[in-house]
């Protein structure tokens, strides 16, 4: 089967926390490319984020903390839930936040830009 | 002149625990919600003759009753709070979840502290969905 999920160790608070980042949908994806193919190319991630309207930021911050899930002493939890904190630990951490989106957008599009072919690697029969 | 509102669209419900994460019942669909307080706020000693002292008592714990559609979001989040908490092998957190109800419409909030669940409602298998109850003891209940 396609590997959709993957799992990141950030720092929160000095703490370190493992998220679980789901890849979005294909037309999710194909709405982020056209997002992203406004954008200067070849920049680095601060002047992405600086050239994005301000609606677009907002809207791909939120899709993409909507795909991720936090894992608490009680199993994996959502970090947002449409459009509202499910991590309320998140809401004034930008540094995190950010790095959470550019890693949702990263692993969304892993393997689209040549190199790694990983991500059109058909299944196996009996996947 | 002036109606008076009351709008449940407009009360969000939040659920708390940092080990178990936030759940927005507002957003998954939820039932009645009760929060009662345990204890007298006054009592009367009176004596045969008719005197009366009238008592200040202090009560802050209450009991929170959820009804949370089966299978909800709030549902999943309950149960997953549950097993939790029975196989929590650190009693001391388990006491440090909240509850917040912000009425919009009426313009005040209530903040139950210290919440736990005080059990794990009936599980029901019938033809269509239930409501569930869940029962939430809170130590602290403050409303502002």
């Amino acid at each position: 089967m396609r590997e959709i999920a993957k799992i990141l160790t950030i720092p929160v608070d000095g703490k370190k926390m493992d998220f679980r980042l789901t890849k979005l949908d294909a037309f999710s994806g194909a709405s982020l490319l056209r997002m992203l193919s406004h954008l200067p190319a070849g920049e680095d991630y601060l002047s992405f984020f600086s050239a994005l309207p301000d609606e677009d930021m907002r809207r791909l911050m939120t899709v993409c903390l909507e795909h991720c899930e936090v894992l608490l002493p009680a199993g994996w939890n959502p970090v947002m839930t449409r459009g509202e904190w499910s991590y309320v630990e998140l809401e004034h951490d930008v540094a995190t936040c950010m790095k959470l989106t550019i890693e949702e957008v990263l692993w969304t599009l892993e393997g689209f830009f040549g190199g790694g072919a990983s991500g059109f690697r058909p299944g196996t029969p009996d996947s | 002149m002036a109606y008076n509102v009351y709008s449940l669209p407009d009360c969000k419900t939040v659920l708390y625990h940092p080990d178990v994460g936030t759940a927005n019942l507002h957003q998954c669909g939820h039932g009645k919600i009760t929060i009662s307080s345990a204890g007298d706020l006054t009592s009367h000693t009176a004596t045969a003759d008719g005197y009366v002292v009238v008592n200040k008592l202090k009560s802050t714990n209450g009991t929170i009753t959820l009804e949370l559609p089966q299978n909800s979001l709030g549902d999943w989040f309950l149960r997953r709070w549950a097993n939790w908490q029975k196989n929590s092998q650190d009693p001391s957190h388990i006491a440090l979840g909240t509850l917040t109800i912000s009425d919009a419409a009426g313009n005040f909030s209530i903040v139950c502290t210290g919440v736990t669940l005080q059990k794990v409602p009936d599980r029901v298998f019938d033809r269509t969905a239930t409501n569930l109850v869940y029962t939430l003891l809170a130590t602290t209940i403050t409303e502002q």
